[in-house]
Formats: structure tokens, C-alpha cells, sequence
């Protein structure tokens, strides 16, 4: 059998594993150590072992990866958000569907305080869904609105998925960090653009606010959005001051993070212990799928399939955008079975080489593959965020409300998706100024 | 039948493409077919650290290998590589690792021990400061960051009161850019491969040593046993061939690298007598830690083998300075003559 | 038994806990020291990314294994009928316990020998790191006995599956 064959066999054999439920990590561990010792001998299979988890987790440019998550989570657990939803709300309030637009909003700002979607979903989905019931918003369109919003916080920097892209493909976080900005604003003002008009179509979905806006009131509520730009000018701003790596800003804003919590008198030992276990949680099952990744990235390097797809696909065009279109598919396909990270770690190994013979720019890919993560975070059946927002309220909403709530937002990320192709200044431009 | 050949640096680097890439063509054809590497580069198939553990483990079965990711395994690699300031000419710090590698009985001691058939040795470019600011004077060095890598290096840095940052080199434009660095300290040819031309306004001239620690090829030994005695030869004279012609590559890449940023803008300026004055002094004071070192490591007899290694260089210095550095059949004739030929490939990693 | 074992992982999970809390403090000094005094500490790489985060990443694998909070993904699963969900996860478990005791037998032996040359790594310090080692024996280890208790949990008819995702990943 020749080892091409094998490698076939072996991503067949994957997913057959994955559809009994083995967890992602021990399928990619258990395919590849397989699969190497077919293909070569259990020697070598027993190196890929002892040679890559030691020195992948032993990485420090994967510290930021439990930093960010701290950082995020410790916001969560908080109540970070408060302050600043109320100030938007209030500013927003003679705007048809002002609360789910100003939920847009603190879901944007909060991205920006977080490096993970779920935490962010967690928080807002606590804050603005039972405001917008209590206003008698349709169901759908409340939660629908925080499950879409929270995937900004992949997004808009700093961000989890860009840490671990930019590991896999060797581009600088920084960079991502930085091309993340404009996508990111771009997809909540289109949400909010399209929140607007369907409230206007259809006022029974949002009924208008009666609160008058008050000068003191907008005044007091100004100071208390105050920890926003201190986060983001702490962590965006030095990195680009040249104060610390876009690898050490993870420590600084999670420690930035905490010190606002206290500063805020917000900080309870209970909110400290709930953080930490997340991130512990987080951190040490993203590492063991991450592990099976890179090894399974050897048993496919080994065998030869990244090499024959790049081939195959080249064969049928080596148009940029129509190799970005394919692959977009096999996103938002996958997507709606596999969660954000395991779906990017499994496919980047066999893409990567793809990519690079088309002479894709790897940052302006990052962004599209962040974007179309984020759209998977929303599809059933397996999307992670409509569970969190489901959970995150008890029950109280029924998970079909949620997931027919996320429509308008999916196809609005759809058109987002077709600008950034469209136009890859949208994602390169900031960066732009970053390489001269 | 086919083989791994593994190697961290990308493909397009000048210790891959030749001795590597080209080399795996080349051996193929002349074995007729019978040895065939398939390359893996840029850590594709093994990390940095895990290179020695993988080729003794059979994952590849030629490989590159750092040696200062594995100080402990290796302590007479280490002490010899870290003798990056007592000839600065990379070419004759090639030669002369190669020959210490293949022929000290204490070092293939080493090698054996560690699961691997020592094949021959490199060594990159000259490391030069490379800078956002302007540095010329040992006062202008005062405070200043450098990406140093590890070892002696960070062991100047501190004597010339610099602050040594050990940061990988992924990080270094960005360190550079932002300015939490002053300066990386690497071969020049980073200026292209790894865009530092973007961000470094100067350069100096100082040769801060250059690296050759560990080895270029070492194999894995029941592959390095199971080929036939002529296919090792044809491994022996390759080996010799690309072992110049990768020094030649190297620097053609850095002076192409150099102009290229020099024309962009960048000052190249040289170290004066303070800073130069700096670098010898510690060159005499650093060899009394490197044998302190060793010899915590286990190494029985350390002023011994640094005694011998200072001849081989020696000898390399006097060889090369009578032939054309920039010919590669020259380079390999040397190479054959005085190293490859001498070696026994019925005997040479078989006993 | 189950009682033990759930109080020796939540131990570990919050050793791991003091790992992120001290990497965050260290790294947060380390910035701080370098752009006001000029003053790296040394060593803050190294001890971060050998010591904190194989801490952090190893320690509680026990628990996210025992807790069913490894990423999976359980679309179709949900559909099976219930002899076949209890043969998928019966078969899981095992499988789990083999691979994890692979990976153990092998990193231990990694362990003993970095033990044995006493392994060091440079960078602008030299640091120890055989102890670091001895952690990846220890996670997968207590990891593959884990999936052991399961596959014993499971075969007596308890629940071994959280009920709902609520969410680990990012
Ligand atoms: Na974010
Ligand atoms: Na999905």
C-alpha cells in the first residue's frame, strides 16, 4: 500500500472516529501514531511521540494563549460590560432596536477586552439578553444578537484563533492582531445596519424605548465605560509603542484585566476562582487537541496528502479566488459539525501548502478563516455559542429561538465574508503601515 | 529505497537548498536510486529541540541538528561550539568542526553515545549586531537590548553591559519594529529571510562569532549500517562538496541581503577600538567559563580537547588562506583530501 | 475510588491554576522591569514556557478527561440508539487509555533520561528542565486512568457525559 494511500485511509478513519465521539485530541493521536507505524515503524511513531509535546507546549509564543483566556474570562466573570451596554443603551435609545444594536456594541468593546467568542458570548448573554426581554424584544432577535455579536471576540484583537493561526502558519501575531480591526467594526455596523432596518420593517420585533436621554445620566454612565480604553490602549497600544510582544501582551492584559476588576471593587474570590478554572479548563483542552494537530500534521506530511490535494485543487484553478472560494465552502460546511479550533487545526495542515502555492497573502486568509470560524460558531448543529447563550440562560429561551435568531446575522456575515474577499485592503491596510 | 531528511530552516535557505535539497538529488542519482532522501523542511517533520532525538529515534534519517538545544546531551559539541570568538572566519570554522567532528575520539565518543553517525559540520555567516539606533563605541552598547542566542552570546552582551533578550527569532522584526529591542544578533542574511531589512537602520560590522554548533548531517545509525560501504562514499564526497558550497551560498546571500538594505537605507559602520578592545578581552576571560561549564557537564578533560580544537582551527586558517574561497570544486578537493578521503567508509560508524 | 480520585485531579487542576496566576505576575514584572529599568528577569522565557506552561497544560488533563470536557464532537452521536452510544463510548474509553498510556510510557522514558543527563536548556540563563519533564508522565498518566474509571463508571450504568456543552473551547 503506498503511504498516499495511507494518508487517505488515515483522514477516513478521523472522521469515522469523530462521528463516536472520541475526542478530537485522541482521534488526531491515535490516527497518527497508527498511521506512522504502518507507514514507517512503532520506532518512529514513538519519536513523533516523545519528540512534539514536550517542545510544542514548551513554545512561548503560546503563552498568550491561557493569558488571553484569563484575560477574557476574569472580564466575564466581573461583569465588565455593565457600564458600557447601559451608556450605548442610552445613546441608542431612539433608534429602532436600540438595545440589540447597543448589544452589538459592548459585544464589539468587550471583544476587545477578551481573546475568546465563548467568553464573550458568556458575558454579554447574562447582560443584555434579560434587558432586551424585559423590553419585550422577540426572543429571537435578543439572543440571536448576542450569540452572533459574541464571535466578534475572535475577531477584534486580541484574539485566541489569530494567536493559534499565526503559530501554524508562521505569520506574526502582531500583524493579525492589527488586520483584525476594520473586519471586525465592519461586521457589527453591518449587524447593526441590518438590526435597524428590520426593527423599522417590523416594529413588533423591538418595541421603542420610552427612556429619555438625560445629560447627567449620560455624563455619569460615560466614566464607567473608562476600563474599555484603558484595555485596549494597555494591550494594542503597547504592543504598537513597542512597550512588549504581542506575546507578552497576554500577561499584561490579563493582569491589566484584574486590576481594573479590583479598581471597580468587582473582584469576589468566587469571580477569581470561576476565571481561572475556565482558563485552566480552556487552556489545557485546546493544548491536547492542539498536540494531536501537530502530530497528525507529520503523519500528513509523511504521507504525501497535503501535497496530492494541492495538486488537485490546482488543477481545477489556481485563481485566488476561486481556491479561497473552495476552501470557504469546506469551512462553512465543516463548520456546522466541528468546533472553531479543531476545525482549523485539522484543516490547516492539508491547506497550508495549498495556499501557499496559489501565493495567498496568509494574513488576508487569516481574517477570512476567522470569519468563517466565527459563522461556525452560530451553525447548528455544532455551534458552541448558541449552547453557552442556551445555558448562559438557564433555558429560559428555546435553543430553535436562538439558532432562528442567528439567521439574519449568518447571512449578514456572509456579505461581510464577500467584502473581505472582494476587497483584501479591508483586512491589509492597517497592517500596511505596520511593515514600513 | 526512501528516506527522511529533516532540516528547521525553510527550504529556501542556503544551508537547505544545496546541502539538503540539491544534496538528496544528487546522492539519489548516484546511488542509482538506492538511497533517496525526501526533505523535510522548515520543522515539518521534527521541532528545533527534537532534531537529535528524532534521527536517533528513526523519525528521519538525516538531520540538522542546533546543538545548543541540547547542551547537556552534547557537552564536548557544546563546548567546542561555543568557541564562537577565537577564529571568526565561518569557512575555516566549518572545516575545522567537520574535522573535529569526524576524527576526535572524545567527540565521536559524544556522538555515538547520543544514537548518531556524525556526518559533518557548517557554519553560518558572521553574526552582526543588527540595529534600530546607531551603535559604533562600547559606551553606545550601555542598556542596550539584544536578541542574543544564548550561550557566550548572552554572556557578552552582559560583559559589554548590554542586556541580552532571548526572545525566537519569529519575534524579532516585530521586537525590532515596536523597539522593545535594540538589536537582534544573528547572520545578516536575516535581514531578507526574516525582513529585518524593514526595521534595522544599522549594522555593525563586529563579527560577534558565528554559530556551528552540532552538525549538518548526522545520521541515524541503522540506517547509516544498513546502506553499503560505496553508497557511504557517495555520501562522504557530497558531504565534502556541499560543506564549502554552502559557506559560499551563505555569504552570497548576506552580502546580497546587505546591499539590498544598504540601498533601502541602512548604515553599515564599524565597531571602534573601545567596543573592538571589549570583544577580545572577553574572548580570554569566556574561556575559563566555557571549561568550568564542561566540566560540571561531566566532560573529564576539558583543556585537553579545546587545546586540539584550537589546532585543527589553526590548521584550516593556514589551509584556506592558499585557495580560492569562492570555488566550490577547490573547497571540495580540500575537503576530500584533508578529511573524507582519510575516513574508512567500511569501518567509519559500523564498529 | 471516585471520590479520591476527583479530589487528587481538582488538586492538580488548581496547581495548574497557580501556574497561570504566577506566569501572568512573572511576565507582567518582566515588561515592567525592562521598560522602566532596563532590567529584564532573566530566565522569565525559559520558566514560562517550560516550567508555567507544561504546569498549566498537564496538571489538569486528569480532570478535563474526567469531566468530559475534551473538545468532541457529538452530532451524530446524539442520534445513536442507546446501545450503541454505550459501545461508542465504551470503545472510546479504551482507546482513550491506550493512546494516553502510550504517551505516557513514552514521555517517562523521556523523563528518565532527561533526568539522567540532567537536561538543561540555554537561553540567556541555563536552566534545569528535567522536572518539567516528569509532569508529561504524570497528565497523561492520570489522564489514561481517567478514561480507565469512565470506561468502570460507564459499565455500572452511571453518567459519564456533561448533559449539556456549555463550553470549553474558544
Ligand atoms: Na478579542
Ligand atoms: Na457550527
Amino acid at each position: 500500500m503506498s503511504m498516499l494511500m495511507i494518508g487517505w485511509i488515515g483522514v477516513g478513519a478521523l472522521f469515522a472516529l469523530l462521528a463516536f465521539r472520541m475526542s478530537i485530541g485522541i482521534a488526531l493521536m491515535l490516527v497518527s501514531f497508527v498511521g506512522i507505524s504502518v507507514m514507517l515503524n512503532t520506532t518512529a511513531a514513538f519519536g513523533i511521540v516523545s519528540a512534539l509535546p514536550f517542545s510544542f507546549i514548551g513554545d512561548w509564543s503560546l503563552t498568550a494563549i491561557p493569558m488571553f483566556l484569563l484575560m477574557g474570562f476574569v472580564a466575564a466573570n466581573t461583569g465588565l460590560t455593565t457600564g458600557a451596554f447601559d451608556l450605548l443603551r442610552l445613546l441608542l435609545s431612539r433608534v429602532p432596536g436600540g438595545l440589540a444594536s447597543a448589544s452589538v456594541g459592548a459585544c464589539g468593546l468587550f471583544a476587545a477586552a477578551s481573546g475568546s467568542s465563548i467568553a464573550t458570548t458568556a458575558a454579554m448573554a447574562r447582560i443584555a439578553v434579560p434587558e432586551m426581554l424585559r423590553a419585550k424584544y422577540h426572543p429571537s432577535l435578543a439572543t440571536g444578537v448576542v450569540a452572533a455579536s459574541g464571535t466578534l471576540g475572535s475577531l477584534i484583537p486580541p484574539s485566541i484563533l489569530m494567536v493559534l493561526y499565526g503559530i501554524f502558519t508562521e505569520q506574526s501575531i502582531g500583524q493579525l492582531f492589527i488586520a483584525g480591526v476594520i473586519p471586525g467594526v465592519i461586521s457589527a455596523l453591518i449587524y447593526m445596519a441590518m438590526i435597524t432596518v428590520r426593527c423599522i420593517r417590523n416594529p413588533s420585533l423591538a418595541p421603542r424605548s420610552v427612556e429619555v436621554f438625560e445629560m447627567d445620566k449620560f455624563l455619569r454612565l460615560l466614566w464607567s465605560v473608562w476600563p474599555f480604553p484603558v484595555l485596549i490602549m494597555g494591550v494594542l497600544g503597547g504592543i504598537f509603542g513597542g512597550f512588549f510582544t504581542p506575546t507578552e501582551a497576554g500577561g499584561v492584559g490579563a493582569f491589566l484585566a484584574i486590576l481594573i476588576s479590583i479598581l471597580r471593587r468587582a473582584l469576589t474570590w468566587d469571580a477569581m476562582r470561576a476565571a481561572i478554572r475556565q482558563t485552566v479548563v480552556a487552556t489545557s483542552s485546546i493544548f491536547f487537541l492542539s498536540i494531536g494537530a501537530i502530530m497528525f500534521t507529520r503523519f500528513m506530511g509523511l504521507s504525501g496528502v497535503p501535497r496530492s490535494l494541492t495538486d488537485a485543487m490546482l488543477a481545477v484553478s489556481d485563481n485566488k479566488i476561486i481556491i479561497i472560494l473552495m476552501v470557504a465552502a469546506l469551512f462553512v460546511i465543516l463548520g456546522m459539525v466541528i468546533d472553531s479550533i479543531g476545525l482549523m487545526l485539522l484543516t490547516l495542515p492539508i491547506l497550508l501548502p495549498v495556499l501557499e502555492a496559489a501565493d495567498i497573502n496568509l494574513i488576508w486568509f487569516g481574517i477570512i478563516t476567522i470569519k468563517l470560524l466565527e459563522i461556525g460558531l452560530v451553525t447548528p448543529p455544532v455551534g458552541l455559542n448558541l449552547y453557552v447563550l442556551h445555558s448562559a440562560l438557564s433555558g429560559k429561551v428555546k435553543l430553535g429561538d436562538i439558532i432562528s435568531g442567528t439567521t439574519w446575522f449568518i447571512a449578514m456575515d456572509l456579505l461581510t465574508l464577500i467584502l473581505l474577499i472582494a476587497f483584501p485592503a479591508l483586512s491589509l491596510f492597517l497592517p500596511s503601515f505596520m511593515a514600513n | 529505497e526512501s528516506y527522511n531528511a529533516n532540516h528547521f530552516f525553510a527550504e529556501r535557505h542556503s544551508m537547505v537548498r544545496g546541502p539538503y535539497v540539491e544534496f538528496a538529488e544528487k546522492v539519489a542519482k548516484e546511488t542509482g536510486g538506492e538511497v533517496k532522501f525526501t526533505v523535510f523542511s522548515a520543522g515539518s517533520l521534527l521541532p528545533p529541540a527534537s532534531s537529535l532525538q528524532g534521527v536517533r529515534d528513526g523519525v528521519a534519517q538525516v538531520t540538522y541538528h542546533a546543538g545548543t538545544y541540547t547542551p547537556s546531551e552534547l557537552p564536548i559539541a557544546n563546548l567546542v561550539g561555543n568557541m564562537a570568538f577565537y577564529n571568526t572566519d565561518p569557512l575555516v570554522m566549518a572545516f575545522a568542526s567537520t574535522e573535529f567532528g569526524l576524527t576526535n575520539p572524545e567527540q565521536q565518543a559524544e556522538w555515538k553515545a547520543n544514537g548518531v553517525v556524525f556526518g559533518g559540520g557548517y557554519s553560518t555567516s558572521e553574526y552582526f549586531m543588527q540595529c534600530n539606533t546607531p551603535i559604533r563605541t562600547l559606551e553606545d552598547m550601555k542598556g542596550k537590548r539584544l536578541r542574543m542566542a544564548g550561550g557566550a552570546w548572552s554572556r557578552f552582551a552582559e560583559f559589554v553591559g548590554a542586556v541580552p533578550v532571548s526572545i525566537p527569532s519569529s519575534e524579532m522584526y516585530t521586537g525590532l519594529d515596536a523597539g522593545s529591542l535594540d538589536c537582534a544578533v544573528a547572520a545578516a542574511d536575516a535581514l531578507d529571510s526574516f525582513s529585518l531589512k524593514d526595521v534595522v537602520t544599522d549594522l555593525n560590522t563586529l563579527a560577534i562569532g558565528n554559530y556551528y554548533a552540532g552538525f549538518e548531517w548526522g545520521y541515524n545509525v541503522p540506517f547509516w549500517q544498513s546502506i553499503s560501504a560505496e553508497n557511504r562514499r557517495v555520501l562522504f564526497n557530497q558531504m565534502a562538496y556541499y560543506l564549502g558550497q554552502h559557506r559560499i551560498e551563505f555569504d552570497k546571500d548576506v552580502e546580497k541581503a546587505v546591499t539590498s538594505a544598504q540601498n533601502a537605507g541602512m548604515t553599515v559602520t564599524e565597531a571602534d577600538a573601545t567596543l573592538k578592545n571589549a570583544l577580545a578581552e572577553f574572548v580570554v576571560a569566556d574561556e575559563a567559563v566555557l571549561i568550568k561549564t564542561a566540566k560540571e557537564r561531566g566532560v573529564k578533560d576539558p583543556e585537553t580537547i579545546l587545546t586540539s580544537f584550537k589546532a585543527t582551527i589553526d590548521k584550516w586558517d593556514a589551509l584556506l588562506a592558499n585557495v580560492d574561497r569562492h570555488d566550490p570544486d577547490a573547497l571540495a578537493q580540500l575537503a576530500r583530501a584533508e578529511i573524507y578521503d582519510l575516513l574508512d567508509e567500511k569501518t567509519y560508524g559500523v564498529d | 475510588m471516585d471520590h479520591i480520585f476527583r479530589k487528587l485531579t481538582h488538586g492538580l487542576m488548581l496547581v495548574g491554576g497557580l501556574g497561570i496566576f504566577l506566569m501572568m505576575a512573572n511576565i507582567t514584572l518582566d515588561v515592567v522591569f525592562k521598560v522602566f529599568w532596563n532590567a529584564p528577569i532573566q530566565g522569565t522565557v525559559e520558566i514560562s514556557s517550560y516550567y508555567y506552561m507544561v504546569a498549566i497544560v498537564m496538571l489538569p488533563m486528569a480532570m478535563v478527561e474526567y469531566d468530559d470536557e475534551q473538545i468532541s464532537v457529538d452530532l451524530l452521536f446524539n442520534h445513536f440508539p442507546d446501545w450503541l452510544k454505550r459501545a461508542s463510548l465504551l470503545v472510546t474509553f479504551l482507546a482513550t487509555a491506550i493512546m494516553l498510556s502510550i504517551m505516557t510510557w513514552r514521555t517517562g522514558l523521556d523523563a528518565v533520561r532527561a533526568f539522567n543527563v540532567g537536561e538543561v536548556v540555554m537561553g540567556s540563563r541555563e536552566i534545569i528542565v528535567w522536572p518539567a519533564r516528569c509532569m508529561l508522565p504524570i497528565g497523561f498518566g492520570l489522564a489514561a486512568v481517567a478514561a480507565m474509571l469512565r470506561a468502570i463508571m460507564l459499565l455500572r450504568g452511571r453518567a459519564v457525559t456533561k448533559l449539556q456543552d456549555t463550553g470549553s473551547a474558544v
